[in-house]
């Protein structure tokens, strides 16, 4: 098994797509820096119009404070997903480049291979993910102080929001590889991985509250509705107010996030647990 | 010599249509054993449950004599299933690389040793989505060799190459059967380059295993007849029939005849004529192609 994992994770290094996904990542958070950089500045003089009592200068440097480091690090994952969409077209590429290359015949030889290649994808998964966070939180660290903000956070809340967003990935990584266990291409895992991280599992949701059958709105228990609602404990007004205003475009649901890691970790032990069972049973058809 | 591998009774099915049907082979330690068949056989679908790729619809596989549960191989298996399964945007070395990180043998010299047996030394970095097919042919091989197979298992390796190529091939396959002991299964339908090596015959038609037989064997049943060349055609062929009791003599015209009957006794007839004191000037045993031989079993081509 350990040999396994090695491979996936050397072969993880020595891809590409792993490392434009992360520079896309940081591309993503510079030009919404850029832009909110300017963007503030273009505000401020108005709201400050008839209000001369501190220069527009110190106005504007103390808007440009709210923009925190904890609002660059949650940034790309409120409302719109975009680390986990990342992520997650990066993963199906990875994935199923076995099945897709067909590399995956020279190695039925080895014992008990399917358990190994299911163990080593999740594992090395979460190793990229681990990674792509890291590398964006030193971006969002950077542009913290390029806004000559001090970086100011609590760890263990930014782990706590992060190990979410790792929960949620866990679950897109077993919806991925069950996905590749069952069609076997890279077409099919990416599309899924798309439609799963852009969240129009939510419109279905809404379709099906329409009818009243649940005692509950499933909307508002979506896993990717509540990962894009999650803000870093102890954010400042400019990351609870984004995360608020996208709940309010939600229809302004009653839940909260609470509930995202058991529908994650819920989801991910199915997915994994049905590609598990499939694995042994459908035939590899490279 | 053991047997390595064989099946019982081994069944695909697809949807309603059996791709392999009872099949039993038997092949044994060193052997290289050529599976002979149309496309559409059956011969990648066998290939294909012996690398648990795929699962049996019925019957066993046994390995060593211990029946093989699915994906737990007693013996180590190399494959080359149809087409080389390459990531093709890593080099020959990385993609070498990557299986023997798995198996546990990553050892640079190791994996230079196993490039240089496959001829692929000088590819460097290139990748492998810019090779030629043969080389990515090879590179499969290459691949499948990884720690030393008890068993390699070839489809049809030499499809769509050049015929120095298929020689390459055919001479790298000899030497890792000759020097590593390496028992290899190997399909294909270009018969005449399969009767150059495989010492075992396994012929396959719709599904089934119609026949299995050693070299020696096939080339006992491929004699199709003696040829005799001789002034005196009716003096040899009288002599013939009273000694030996043969009556399938054709006369091919004044001076040659054919004998379809009885061709395992050459060495007999060439004595008792010789004892005779008739004269011949040539006296040969004709063989059937391979492919002759498999049409006349299946009644189709191998084509």
């Amino acid at each position: 098994m350990i040999r396994y994992i090695a491979m996936d994770i050397r072969r993880l290094f020595k891809t590409r797509s792993f490392y434009i996904a992360m520079i896309i990542a940081l591309i993503l958070l510079t030009i919404y820096a850029s832009a909110a950089y300017f963007f503030t500045g273009a505000g401020i003089p108005r709201a400050a119009a008839g209000q001369p009592a501190l220069p527009i200068t110190e106005l504007l440097r103390q808007a440009r404070k709210f923009l925190d480091f904890n609002h660059f690090a949650s940034i790309m994952n409120t409302g719109t997903s975009m680390l986990h969409l990342i992520l997650a077209a990066f993963a199906a590429a990875f994935i199923s480049k076995d099945h897709h290359s067909g590399y995956l015949k020279n190695l039925y030889g080895i014992r008990d291979l399917r358990s190994k290649w299911l163990v080593s994808k999740l594992v090395v998964m979460m190793l990229a993910a681990v990674i792509f966070y890291l590398v964006y939180l030193i971006g969002a660290a950077i542009v913290t102080l390029l806004y000559d903000n001090a970086i100011n956070t609590n760890i263990g809340a930014l782990a706590a929001y992060y190990g979410l967003h790792l929960s949620v990935d866990l679950a897109l990584f077993g919806l991925i590889i069950l996905t590749v266990t069952l069609l076997q291409t890279k077409t099919a895992a990416v599309v899924v991985a798309l439609l799963l991280s852009f969240n129009l599992q939510a419109i279905i949701y809404l379709l099906i509250d329409q009818f009243d059958l649940l005692p509950f709105d499933l909307v508002e228990y979506g896993m990717m509705g509540q990962a894009s609602r999650l803000v870093i404990a102890g954010s400042g007004p400019v990351a609870g107010m984004m995360a608020r205003r996208f709940q309010d475009m939600m229809a302004s649901m009653a839940a909260t996030p609470a509930t995202l890691l058991p529908v994650s970790l819920g989801i991910a032990l199915i997915a994994i647990a049905l590609s598990w069972l499939m694995l042994r049973r459908v035939d590899y058809r490279g | 010599m053991t047997e390595l591998l064989s099946t019982i009774k081994l069944s695909k099915k697809y949807r309603s249509k059996f791709a392999l049907l009872d099949a039993d082979v038997h092949i044994k330690q060193g052997d290289i054993y050529g599976l002979i068949g149309r496309n559409g056989a059956g011969k990648t679908t066998l290939l294909k449950l012996i690398n648990s790729q795929i699962n049996a619809t019925s019957g066993e596989i046994l390995m060593r004599g211990q029946k093989m549960p699915f994906g737990q191989p007693q013996v180590k298996i190399g494959a080359l299933v149809e087409s080389p399964g390459l990531y093709p945007d890593y080099s020959a070395y990385d993609n070498l690389m990557f299986k023997c990180i798995a198996i546990g043998h990553n050892k640079k010299a190791y994996i230079e040793q196993l490039l240089k047996l496959v001829e692929l030394s000088d590819t460097g970095k290139k990748k492998v989505k810019q090779f030629s097919l043969g080389m990515k042919q090879r590179l499969g091989i290459a691949l499948a060799m990884i720690d030393e197979p008890d068993l390699l298992l070839l489809d049809e390796p030499i499809n769509g190459m050049d015929p120095q190529g298929i020689k390459d091939i055919r001479e790298m396959l000899v030497r890792i059967n000759r020097d590593m002991g390496t028992t290899i299964l190997i399909s294909s339908h270009i018969l005449d380059e399969l009767a150059k090596f495989a010492s075992t015959y396994g012929i396959i038609k719709d599904g089934r295993v119609l026949l299995e037989l050693s070299r020696e064997q096939m080339d006992k049943e491929n004699q199709a007849g003696i040829e005799i060349r001789s002034p005196d055609v009716e003096k040899v062929k009288a002599a013939i029939q009273t000694a030996f009791d043969i009556t399938h003599i054709q006369q091919l015209d004044h001076e040659s005849l054919l004998i379809t009957q009885g061709v395992e006794r050459h060495e007999e007839i060439s004595r008792l004529l010789f004892d005779q004191g008739i004269y011949f000037s040539q006296f040969f045993v004709r063989h059937q192609s391979l492919e002759d031989y498999f049409v006349g079993l299946t009644g189709v081509s191998s084509k």
